[in-house]
C-alpha cells in the first residue's frame, strides 16, 4: 500500500457515492442458473465436498458390489479346483465332481454339464462312441470316460457286476505313423500268393 | 438494515448446505458492496453485471474455503471481486507491455476539478481509460496498492505500472482540463 494523494482521495470518496444500477434480479437469475448447472465446487480448496445424493447412492450400490466381487471370487476358486481335480486323476478316467463348499455359491451348471459329456454304452450295440467335446481351460487334453453298463439279464437276483471301464479310444493322429490305418485285407501273407501246381491225381506211370 | 453477526453465521451455514435463500440472502446483502467494487473495473452497467455474476458464482461455489481466522468476509468477498474485475479487463487486452522506465513522469490532477465534478463524470472518464491503463489506475489510486504488487497482480513489471500510471493521469487531467474550459 502507498499513501495516497489528495486527488486521489477525492476520486475514492466521489466513488464510494457513486448510485449502484438495481441489476439485482437479473444478476441472480444468471447467478443461480450458473449454480443450478454445476454442483458446488470448491474453488481451490483442500477437500472438494460431496454431494448428499451421491453419498446415499453410494451407500446402496456398494453392499451390491461387494456381492459380486465375492460371487465372482468363489466361481474363480470352484473353476480352479475342478482344474486340480482334473490333473490328480488316472490317464483313463476323469471324474468330476461338484466341490463341497460350506456356502454352496450360484454354480453355472451350464459350465458343468458341458465338461462332463460320459456317453453309456451297451455291450452289443453298434453305437459307435465317439468322444464328446469337452471344454477344457487346461494344456493338456484329458481323454473322456466311457462307461460300459453290462447288459441287463432276466436273472433280477443276480448282482449286476461291477462296471468294467473301458480303455478310452485312441484319439485320431492324422500326422502320425503308430496310428496308421492298415489297408488290405487282414489274414493274407505272401505264401498265399504263391502259385503251386497241384498233382494231377489221373496220371498213372 | 444491517445484519447482526449471528444472522450473518446463519447465512454462512446456510450457504454450506447448498440452501438456495441463504445463497440470495448473503447476495442481497453484499450487492451494493461488490457492485460499487465492479463499477471501477467496468465500461458500462452491463460489464458490471458480468463481473458481479462471475465473482458470486465464485463466492458461493468455494464459500467452504472462507477462514473466518484469517479475515473478515467483506475483505474476501472484495479480494474475489477485484480478481474477477482484473480478468474482465485482461480479457478485453493483453498486459504484456514491458516499458522498462528508470524515470516517468508524474503529471499532476487538478483536485479542485474533480471537487466540482460528480461521482458519474469521474466514473466515465476513468471507463474511458485503454484497458491496462485503466486496471492500474483504479489498482494504485483507488485500491491504494504499490507498483510492486501491481506488477505481481497483472504480471508485469514495476516500470510498466508506472508507465501506465503516468498514461492514466495524463489523459485524465487533459479530459479535466476541456471539462473546466
Amino acid at each position: 500500500m502507498h499513501q495516497k494523494t489528495t486527488y486521489e482521495v477525492t476520486i475514492t470518496n466521489k466513488l464510494d457515492q457513486l448510485p449502484v444500477p438495481d441489476l439485482r434480479d437479473a444478476i441472480w437469475s444468471r447467478i443461480e442458473g450458473e449454480l443450478d448447472a454445476d454442483l458446488p465446487n470448491d474453488d481451490g480448496g483442500d477437500t472438494p465436498p460431496s454431494s448428499p445424493n451421491s453419498g446415499n447412492l453410494l451407500r446402496f450400490a456398494l453392499p451390491g458390489i461387494i456381492v459380486i466381487i465375492i460371487t465372482l471370487f468363489l466361481i474363480k476358486a470352484n473353476q480352479k479346483q475342478k482344474q486340480k481335480a482334473n490333473n490328480k486323476t488316472t490317464p483313463n478316467t476323469t471324474i468330476v465332481t461338484a466341490s463341497p463348499t460350506a456356502s454352496p455359491p450360484p454354480i453355472d451348471t451350464s459350465t458343468l454339464i458341458r465338461n462332463t459329456q460320459i456317453p453309456v454304452v451297451r455291450p452289443g450295440t453298434n453305437v459307435p462312441v465317439s468322444p464328446m467335446p469337452i471344454k477344457n481351460d487346461s494344456v493338456t487334453s484329458q481323454p473322456t470316460t466311457v462307461v460300459v453298463v453290462p447288459p441287463v439279464t432276466d436273472n433280477t437276483t443276480q448282482q449286476a457286476p461291477s462296471l468294467v471301464q473301458a480303455p478310452p479310444p485312441q484319439p485320431l493322429k492324422t500326422d502320425s505313423v503308430v496310428g496308421k490305418k492298415k489297408r488290405g485285407v487282414q489274414g493274407i501273407t505272401d505264401k498265399d500268393y504263391r502259385i503251386v501246381p497241384k498233382p494231377d491225381s489221373s496220371r498213372k506211370n | 438494515m444491517p445484519l447482526l453477526e449471528y444472522d450473518i453465521e446463519t447465512m454462512l451455514e446456510g450457504c454450506l448446505a447448498n440452501d438456495r435463500k441463504a445463497q440470495k440472502l448473503l447476495y442481497e446483502h453484499f450487492y451494493e458492496f461488490a457492485m460499487t467494487i465492479a463499477l471501477r473495473y467496468s465500461r458500462d452497467d452491463m460489464d458490471a453485471a458480468d463481473i458481479m455474476s462471475h465473482a458470486f458464482v465464485k463466492v458461493l461455489k468455494s464459500i467452504r474455503t472462507f477462514d473466518s481466522s484469517k479475515g473478515s468476509l467483506h475483505a474476501w468477498i472484495k479480494r474475489i471481486v477485484v480478481n474477477e474485475g482484473l480478468d474482465h479487463i485482461k480479457s478485453r487486452s493483453r498486459f504484456s507491455e514491458n516499458v522498462e522506465l528508470e524515470t516517468v513522469a508524474e503529471p499532476g490532477i487538478n483536485n479542485s476539478v474533480l471537487e466540482q465534478m460528480g461521482a458519474e463524470e469521474i466514473m466515465k472518464l476513468i471507463q474511458k481509460l485503454p484497458p491496462a491503463t485503466h486496471a492500474v489506475f483504479v489498482l494504485y489510486a483507488i485500491e491504494g496498492y504499490n507498483h510492486r504488487e501491481i506488477g505481481e497482480r497483472l504480471k508485469i513489471s514495476e516500470g510498466t505500472s508506472k508507465w501506465h500510471l503516468s498514461e492514466a493521469r495524463k489523459t485524465l487531467q487533459q479530459q479535466l482540463t476541456q471539462y473546466n474550459t
